[in-house]
């Protein structure tokens, strides 16, 4: 209970002499600037991706809140960490996603409450493997920006300061926490797990699109594919699979649902006929 | 992480999430927000709420909500219009949140000026227990406020920039009892698609994505992809099944040049790959 109280915390430090003053990595002498991939599951989590001594890749959420890197003992367990008495473990590879490589990271391996109870509700419908927190964090200089598609992480020539030691808070607050994990764990319980998302490949037809004055016009028809020998370069789709066709952002929207080996009846205009078109969607990105 | 758990106590509370405003960024100007780097080595800001204050704050990337303490609430007048604890709801003192999202009108961190910004009231026991070792701790600024701008954190400076964003980030607490509760029962499969077309036949295998067949004319050819090629990157993103190679290519502008980078044999592999609408 002890350790899951330090995580609710979000301070290690908060427990006397719970962590030793972690052997962080040097940094390296150039500032360098990488652009990391990001997703963004709800509830509203910026996870980023890390792999460990190779094995992963691994998710992760970015948390100032978390006064360190913490993984869990199943990933620990995968990328071969081994654990010391105080709860850290050296990461010999670290990379992150979008280039990033580090050599002999520390990290705490730990099962925090908080990512027990999110792995057990599956709110995010993946795995979560750990938080990324302060001591890889203050490392770089991270701009966040959720109108763009990747994160910058420019690294920062200097020695974080330590984690310091303080003295473990008051009973009362401890007593507070400790019921609140264990209501955490208890309701979790009861919520049952949202069942991991099933993912249904678009069916591919290997046409190339483009809008033209509100017109969905085909561009290109790929050899080999479904469509070819059935369409050509400047047909007009008129309708798709019984559906009149406004734009290609909606016809994008309705043929996301279409299965490999549907049938898709299109209509196109071709010059001044009116052709139908049965193809059979198959396998392809 | 802080309040990760919020999500969880709230669940039992049974409250919804109320429809807000589209917040709108606050300030035309990029602003420097000094922070404190506290002894627990978390963030703290301070802010100003409604015209009260200064109160001192966790800034926690982690937070999915903005936690304003009951003393805040009081001060500045923010408090619930009704009472959290519901008749016949749990007791349980520390584990009562009082769920309930409010809006403060004018919210200030640094120079920055925020208005409209959805907050809970709620004395968080971690915050009181850092507090207790730390000096007083009034809340947490989380996800709600921080995602209206491009945000940069530098430990080394103490300082946060912000520049406002066109992002909005909706109705947090909506998409959170969603994302717990909503599509529970719901198992209809998710379509795996992108608005760009690769023009190649992939499979799955062991965490690799291997080319089967690469279609005549299309961007994969064009980009000299072939059959037993095995994807490892696309624009830095890690490809290990077919739900990272969809994610990667839908985050792809059509017409754009990006580099896919892949094994083939012994040797790896940068690609120059331009990809383009279609199906």
């Amino acid at each position: 209970m002890r350790r899951f109280l330090i995580v609710l915390v979000g301070a290690t430090l908060l427990v006397g002499g719970r962590w030793p003053v972690a052997a962080d990595p040097p940094a390296a002498p150039a500032a360098r600037s990488w652009r990391v991939p990001y997703q963004f599951p709800a509830p509203r989590h910026v996870l980023v991706r890390m792999k460990l001594n190779g094995k992963g890749p691994f998710n992760f959420i970015l948390d100032t809140g978390a006064p360190a890197v913490f993984i869990s003992k199943a990933a620990g367990a995968e990328a071969g960490l081994v654990v010391d008495d105080k709860g850290w473990a050296n990461i010999a590879e670290l990379e992150v996603e979008g280039g990033i490589k580090l050599k002999d990271s520390r990290a705490v391996v730990e099962d925090p409450f908080q990512l027990t109870g999110m792995n057990r509700l599956n709110a995010m419908g993946r795995t979560l493997h750990g938080m990324i927190g302060y001591t890889l964090l203050a490392r770089y200089r991270i701009t966040y920006d959720f109108t763009d598609t990747h994160l910058t992480w420019t690294e920062i020539d200097w020695e974080p300061p330590a984690l310091a030691r303080m003295r473990p808070p008051g009973s009362k607050e401890s007593a507070e926490m400790e019921a609140m994990a264990g209501f955490a764990k208890f309701a979790t319980g009861l919520m049952g797990r949202r069942p991991d998302p099933v993912w249904q490949p678009r069916g591919f037809l290997g046409i190339e699109l483009e809008e033209r004055d509100g017109q969905v016009i085909v561009s290109r028809v790929q050899a080999g594919s479904p469509a070819a020998d059935k369409l050509l370069p400047g047909d007009v789709l008129a309708s798709a699979d019984g559906s009149v066709v406004t734009g290609l952002a909606k016809l994008q929207e309705q043929a996301a649902k279409w299965k490999e080996g549907k049938t898709v009846t299109l209509i196109v205009r071709r010059g001044a006929e009116r052709i139908e078109v049965d193809l059979v969607t198959g396998k392809g990105v | 992480m802080a309040s990760c758990w919020l999500p969880l106590a709230l669940l039992l509370t049974g409250l919804q999430g109320t429809a807000g405003d589209e917040p709108r960024p606050a300030s035309p100007e990029p602003v420097t927000v000094p922070f404190e780097l506290l002894a627990s080595r978390h963030m703290a800001v301070t802010i100003v709420v409604n015209g009260k204050g200064p109160y001192r704050m966790i800034f926690d990337t982690g937070a999915p909500v903005n936690l304003l303490s009951t003393k805040i609430g009081r001060e500045a007048q923010v408090t619930p219009e009704r009472p959290a604890r519901r008749p016949g709801a749990p007791r349980g003192g520390a584990l009562m949140p009082m769920g309930v999202q409010l809006k403060v009108k004018d919210l200030e961190m640094g120079e920055l000026m925020a208005r409209d910004v959805p907050v809970m009231v709620f004395d968080h026991p971690t915050i009181k227990a850092i507090g207790a070792v730390l000096g007083p701790i009034e809340g947490i600024i989380g996800f709600p406020l921080f995602s209206r701008y491009r945000v940069t954190i530098d430990y080394q400076k103490k300082e946060m920039t912000f520049v406002p964003v066109d992002y909005d980030p909706g109705d947090v607490m909506a998409v959170l009892m969603q994302s717990v509760m909503g599509s529970r029962r719901d198992t209809q499969p998710r379509p795996l698609a992108s608005p760009v077309v690769l023009g190649a036949r992939i499979e799955e295998k062991d965490g690799q994505l291997i080319v089967a067949g690469v279609f005549g004319g299309s961007a994969a050819e064009t980009a000299g992809l072939r059959a037993g090629d095995q994807l490892l990157e696309l624009d830095g993103h890690w490809l290990t099944d077919l739900v990272d190679l969809s994610r990667a290519l839908g985050h792809q502008k059509a017409g754009q040049s990006t580099q896919l980078k892949i094994q083939r044999g012994e040797e790896e592999k940068e690609l120059s790959l331009q990809v383009r609408l279609g199906l």
